[in-house]
C-alpha cells in the first residue's frame, strides 16, 4: 500500500488477491483439521463443538470497543466518490453509465452507498419486500420509477441482493429490475453481497450485463496493521501475542509519543495472519481481533490499575488457535444449505427460510435456533447472518461441500 | 507300491515337515492380516465421511485396493510356511488347486476373477451409483466375489461380480460426485411452451440441491395425449439425488398449477404407457 493510498481504495474485482498465510501457520492449519479428521473417526458425532468449551478471559465490552471500533464506512463513501471522479457526479458523458461495488459478507457496501447517497442527495432505489418478490409474475412486473424518469439523475441501489429469491417465483423482478437498467440513461451505483453476486453470475450472468464490478481493495497486513494503529487506545496498551509473548504492533509508539516513520514499522506475524484468516476481509478481521483478545487471568477486571508503566497489558491468541465458532461433528448438508441460502440473500429473516428450502419450518426452526446458540448464526436487524468470527470456517466447510462460493 | 511311493516323496518334496511348519506364526499373522482387513474396510468408509465431501471419490476406492494389497502379502507370507516355495512347487500347488476349484467352485472362482478385473477396469468403484439389472444403488463395498449394492430402499443387494461378463453395467457417476437427475412433467398440449421452459430453469436454479455450475436443461417431446417435459439437471452431490428430483418435482408443479396450465391426463390405451 503506497503511502497516498487510501485504505479504502477500490479496485476491479479481477485485481482483488486473497492475502496468503504464512506457510508455517498453512502447514499447522492443515495438519490440525487432518487431526481432527482423524480423532472423529473414534469420537461419537455431537452438537457441541469441543473449541466451545475453552474458558477464556475477554476483556469487557467497554475495553474491547476501544480496542476495535467499528468501520468507518463514510470513508469508503469518500473513497468511492473519489474513484468515480468529480466529473462522473456533475458532467455526465452521454449514454448509459452503471458502476457495481461487490463486497464479502461484513462489508457494509449498503451504508456505503447510502452515506454517498445522503451526502450527494442521490436518489435511492429500495429493494421491494419479500412478499412482492415471491408473488410478482412476469406478466404484473412493476416499473421502477426512478430509471424510467426522462430527468438526468444518478441513481443508487444499494442491496442488489435484496432484489431476488432463490425460488421458482424469485427471479422475475431482478430480471426486470436488469431489463430497466440496460434501458436506462441514467447513470446507476449499484452495490450488491458477493454471493449474490457469485449466484446471479452463474443464474443470469449478471456480470456479463453489468460488466466488471469494483470491490473494497483487500485488507491486507499492510492496511491492517495501519488501521490498528490508528486507534488510540491500541498505542495505550502493550499487546502481545498469547503463545510466543511477541508484541502484536512492534515499535509501536505510545500514546503520548510521536508517530515513528510509517516506512519503517515492521508488521507481526500475528497481523499477517490475521490478515489471511480474514481473507482479506476489513469486517472479518475487526470480528477476529476482537475475538482474539484476552486480559492476562491476574488482571482480569481491573485492567486500569494493572498496568505495565503507561500500557495495559493485553493477549491476542493467534487466529489458528482461536476457539472460533463453528459447525458441530453433528451438522449435516441440510444445514450447510441453510447457511449457503442465508449468504445468498446476504442474510434473511428466520421465519422466511422455510419458504425458499425443502424443509419444514419445525425443522428450519430446529437447526436456526442450534446455530444460533453456536454462534455460526447470529440475528440482525431481524435478518439471521453467518456470524463475522464463524464465516471464514463457514466459507471454507461450504467450498469443501461442493457449494457455490464467493470470489473472495 | 512303487507308485505309492513316488507321490510321497512328491508330496513331502512339496510340502514342508509338520516340525517345519511354525503353525503359531502362521496363525497369528493370518488373525493379523485379518484384523487388518477389517480395519481397513471400517476406517476407509468412515474417514471419507469426515474428510470433505469433495476428497470422498478419491478416498473409497482405495478400500478394495488396499484390502487385495494385504491378502496378496498374507499369501505372500503363509504360504512359504507351509510349502517350499520353489518355483516347480508353486505351479504344481497352484495347478492342482485350479483344477480342483475350477470344477468345484466354477462360479465362485468366475466371480473372484471378475472382481480382480473390476478393480483394474473399474466398471464401478465405492460411492458410484450403478444398475446392473434390476437393481440400483449405491456401490457400498467391493468384496472379493461380490459388490454389495445399497437401494434406495435401505436394502443390501449382492451382485456376483461375474455379472458383468454377460450384463450391461450402468454407472451414473463413474467416480464423480454429480450425477444427472431427471424430473418429468406431462402437461396438456395447450400451453405457452416457451414460458413453460423458461419457468422450468428457474425451478431448477430455486433448489438448494443443485450444482449451479452445470446449466440445467429442459427437453420436450410432444406426445399424441401431451407434452413430455424432461428437466435435467446435477445435484451438488449424488446422494441427494432423490431429494433433488423431489424438490425440483414438487416445485415445478407447483409452479405450472399456479401458471394455470392444465396436466396431461393419459389414457389407458396409450401405447407403451408414454
Amino acid at each position: 500500500m503506497g503511502s497516498e493510498e487510501s485504505l479504502w481504495s477500490l479496485v476491479p474485482i479481477a485485481d482483488f488477491q486473497v492475502p496468503l498465510c504464512q506457510t508455517a501457520d498453512a502447514a499447522r492449519g492443515t495438519m490440525r483439521r487432518l487431526r481432527e479428521s482423524l480423532q472423529g473417526l473414534f469420537r461419537a458425532r455431537s452438537e457441541v463443538p469441543p473449541n466451545q468449551k475453552v474458558q477464556r478471559h475477554c476483556p469487557n465490552a467497554d475495553v474491547l470497543h476501544t480496542l476495535s471500533p467499528a468501520l468507518d464506512w463514510a470513508a469508503a463513501a469518500a473513497s468511492l466518490a473519489e474513484t468515480l471522479g468529480e466529473e462522473w457526479f456533475a458532467d455526465p458523458e452521454p449514454g448509459r453509465s452503471v458502476t457495481t461495488i461487490v463486497g464479502p459478507p461484513g462489508c457494509d457496501i449498503a451504508q456505503m452507498l447510502q452515506t454517498l447517497a445522503r451526502d450527494r442527495g442521490l436518489t435511492v432505489l429500495a429493494a421491494p419486500c419479500f412478499q412482492t418478490l415471491l408473488e410478482s409474475s412476469p406478466t404484473s412486473l412493476p416499473a421502477f420509477s426512478p430509471l424510467e424518469a426522462q430527468i438526468d439523475r444518478i441513481v443508487v441501489i444499494p442491496q442488489l441482493e435484496r432484489w431476488y429469491l432463490r425460488h421458482e417465483d424469485g427471479m422475475a423482478v431482478i430480471r426486470q429490475l436488469l431489463r430497466q437498467i440496460r434501458g436506462s440513461e441514467q447513470r446507476i451505483l449499484i452495490g450488491c453481497d458477493s454471493w449474490a453476486w457469485a449466484f446471479l453470475q452463474q443464474a443470469i450472468g449478471i456480470q456479463d450485463m453489468l460488466g466488471p464490478p469494483l470491490t473494497l481493495a483487500p485488507f491486507d497486513a499492510e492496511r491492517l496493521d495501519t488501521w490498528c494503529r490508528s486507534i488510540p487506545h491500541v498505542r495505550s496498551c502493550d499487546i502481545r501475542t498469547s503463545d510466543d509473548g511477541e508484541a502484536v504492533f512492534p515499535d509501536c509508539p505510545t500514546a503520548d509519543e510521536q508517530h515513528t516513520d510509517d516506512s519503517r514499522r515492521s508488521i507481526s506475524a500475528f497481523i499477517r495472519n490475521l490478515s489471511a484468516h480474514a481473507r482479506g476481509n476489513p469486517a472479518v478481521a475487526m470480528a477476529l481481533w476482537r475475538f482474539s483478545l484476552e486480559q492476562p487471568e491476574s488482571d482480569a477486571g481491573e485492567a486500569e490499575d494493572t498496568s505495565e508503566g503507561t500500557r495495559t497489558l493485553m493477549r491476542a491468541t493467534p487466529p489458528a488457535q482461536l476457539p472460533l465458532p463453528r459447525l458441530t461433528d453433528a451438522s449435516d448438508r441440510i444445514d450447510r444449505i441453510i447457511l449457503h441460502s442465508v449468504l445468498l440473500h446476504g442474510g434473511m429473516p428466520a421465519a422466511r427460510l422455510s419458504e425458499l428450502l425443502p424443509f419444514s419450518e419445525t425443522e428450519v426452526e430446529r437447526r436456526t435456533n442450534l446455530m444460533c446458540r453456536t454462534d455460526v448464526l447470529q440475528q440482525v436487524q431481524g435478518r439471521l447472518h453467518v456470524s463475522l468470527t464463524a464465516y471464514p470456517g463457514v466459507r471454507q466447510d461450504l467450498r469443501n461441500d461442493g457449494f457455490l462460493t464467493d470470489a473472495f | 507300491m512303487a507308485d505309492d511311493k513316488v507321490t510321497a516323496d512328491e508330496v513331502s518334496r512339496i510340502l514342508r515337515d509338520w516340525n517345519e511348519i511354525r503353525l503359531f506364526e502362521a496363525i497369528v499373522v493370518l488373525a493379523a492380516g485379518f484384523a487388518l482387513t477389517m480395519a481397513i474396510k471400517w476406517t476407509v468408509p468412515r474417514l471419507a465421511e469426515r474428510l470433505p465431501d469433495r476428497y470422498r471419490f478419491w478416498v473409497l476406492p482405495w478400500e478394495p485396493i488396499l484390502r487385495v494389497v494385504v491378502l496378496l502379502l498374507l499369501l505372500a507370507y503363509v504360504i512359504p510356511l507351509f510349502i517350499h516355495p520353489a518355483p516347480e512347487n508353486l505351479l504344481a500347488i497352484f495347478g492342482a488347486l485350479a483344477v480342483a476349484i475350477g470344477f468345484a467352485f466354477k462360479d465362485y472362482t468366475s466371480s473372484l476373477i471378475a472382481g480382480v478385473v473390476a478393480l483394474y477396469e473399474r466398471p464401478y468403484r465405492t460411492g458410484d451409483w450403478i444398475r446392473i439389472e434390476d437393481t440400483y444403488g449405491e456401490v457400498r463395498s467391493l468384496n472379493l466375489r461380490t459388490v454389495q449394492i445399497l437401494t434406495p430402499d435401505d436394502t443390501i443387494v449382492a451382485v456376483p461380480h461375474s455379472k458383468m461378463w454377460t450384463t450391461a453395467i450402468y454407472n451414473a457417476n463413474s467416480g464423480q460426485r454429480e450425477l444427472m437427475c431427471v424430473a418429468d412433467f406431462y402437461l396438456h398440449p395447450d400451453h405457452d411452451g416457451k414460458q413453460v421452459r423458461e419457468r422450468l430453469f428457474d425451478v431448477a436454479l430455486a433448489s438448494p440441491y443443485l450444482q449451479i455450475g452445470r446449466p440445467p436443461l429442459i427437453v420436450a417431446a410432444d406426445l399424441p395425449w401431451g407434452t413430455h417435459y424432461r428437466l435435467k439437471a446435477y445435484p451438488i452431490d449424488g446422494r441427494d439425488q432423490f431429494a433433488f428430483i423431489t424438490d425440483l418435482t414438487l416445485r415445478g408443479k407447483a409452479m405450472l398449477l399456479r401458471l394455470g396450465v392444465e396436466f396431461a391426463v393419459v389414457p389407458p390405451t396409450a401405447p407403451n404407457g408414454q
